[in-house]
């Protein structure tokens, strides 16, 4: 091992922690998510409260999704896509996001939505 | 693996031989499932195959290497639309890799770690063109989040097969040359 590979490899190491402490604290910044949006490539389809138990089907043009809201936790329990990733992702009132890509779907908490009392308080 | 015999036959044979490991590496990692939550986090162990050619063979044999194990990895036992992702993360990350090779203030860790986030940060792009443009949600998570991991496990996959690759060249390898310890010159 070299000099420049050390360098290399700590740069490396260090813009990937800082890009990932950066993302996190964006995303845990003061706000929680009280419901979770629908977005279909650009547009935003539909919000389901967080809350609320409940099995959405959500259909796009390129396929087929099935939310599942449980316990304040929001998962895809069903995916007609190749890889089924969306269905390891998971959104609570802390954020998350599930992104289906084949079916240009994505799943956000919507926390605009959740700057009241009731939402730091609950 | 560097006999004297410089016949073109004998090389011919090697890099076959060298083929086919590359192409059974990457089937042996399909059967692996390593699965940490996130999509395309492996090991990579085809590059170890991919890194010694280009150590002991050269650019040009390393690079058809690579081209070569995506194709028959794609038609055998994944599928051609793969291929994108795929023949194009590795061409350009061994290109990546002989660039920096050539630099010698490298050694083998340095380049199969830098091969290793090549491959992946083009696979990243390839992802991104192909799927998120026009996506602002999923444009973001993936800046945010999955970017930096890839770049962390290629990383980590670069290192562990560079200590492969450093074991095997020890025996097999042309000899090592030590050279100086100093940082790029610019030649």
């Amino acid at each position: 091992m070299k000099k420049a590979d050390k360098i290399l490899l700590t740069v490396i190491t260090l813009s990937a922690v800082l890009i990932l402490a950066g993302g996190f604290i964006y995303r845990s910044c003061c706000k929680r998510a009280s419901a979770v949006e629908v977005w279909v490539s650009d547009e935003k389809m539909q919000s389901y409260p967080l809350d609320m138990d409940g099995v959405y089907e959500i259909t796009t043009a390129e396929g087929h999704n099935t939310l599942k809201i449980e316990k304040g936790e929001a998962r895809i329990i069903d995916a007609d896509c190749p890889g089924g990733d969306c269905m390891k992702m998971k959104i609570d009132q802390n954020g998350g996001s599930i992104i289906c890509l084949p079916h240009k779907l994505s799943i956000i908490p919507d926390r605009v939505a959740a700057e009241g009392t009731d939402a730091v308080t609950r | 693996m560097q006999s004297q015999d410089k016949s073109g036959a004998a090389k011919l044979a090697k890099l076959g031989l060298m083929l086919a490991l590359a192409v059974i590496m990457g089937y042996v990692e399909l059967l692996i499932p390593i699965s940490l939550g996130m999509p395309g986090i492996k090991a990579g162990f085809a590059n170890i195959v991919i890194l010694f050619v280009l150590y002991t063979f050269g650019f040009k044999e390393a690079l058809m290497i690579s081209a070569l194990r995506t194709l028959i990895i794609a038609f055998l036992f994944t599928s051609p639309a793969m291929l994108l992702y795929s023949f194009t993360a590795s061409v350009v990350s061994t290109a990546i890799m002989n660039v920096y090779k050539r630099k010698s203030c490298f050694s083998i860790y340095g380049i199969s770690a830098l091969g290793g986030v090549a491959h992946n940060i083009t696979q990243f792009i390839v992802a991104l063109i192909i799927a998120a443009f026009g996506n602002r949600n999923a444009l973001g998570f993936m800046l945010s989040f999955y970017l930096p991991l890839l770049l962390l496990a290629g990383e980590a996959a670069g290192m562990i097969n560079a200590v492969i690759v450093n074991g095997i060249m020890r025996r097999v390898g042309p000899p090592h040359q030590k050279g100086k310890d100093s940082l790029c010159t610019h030649t």
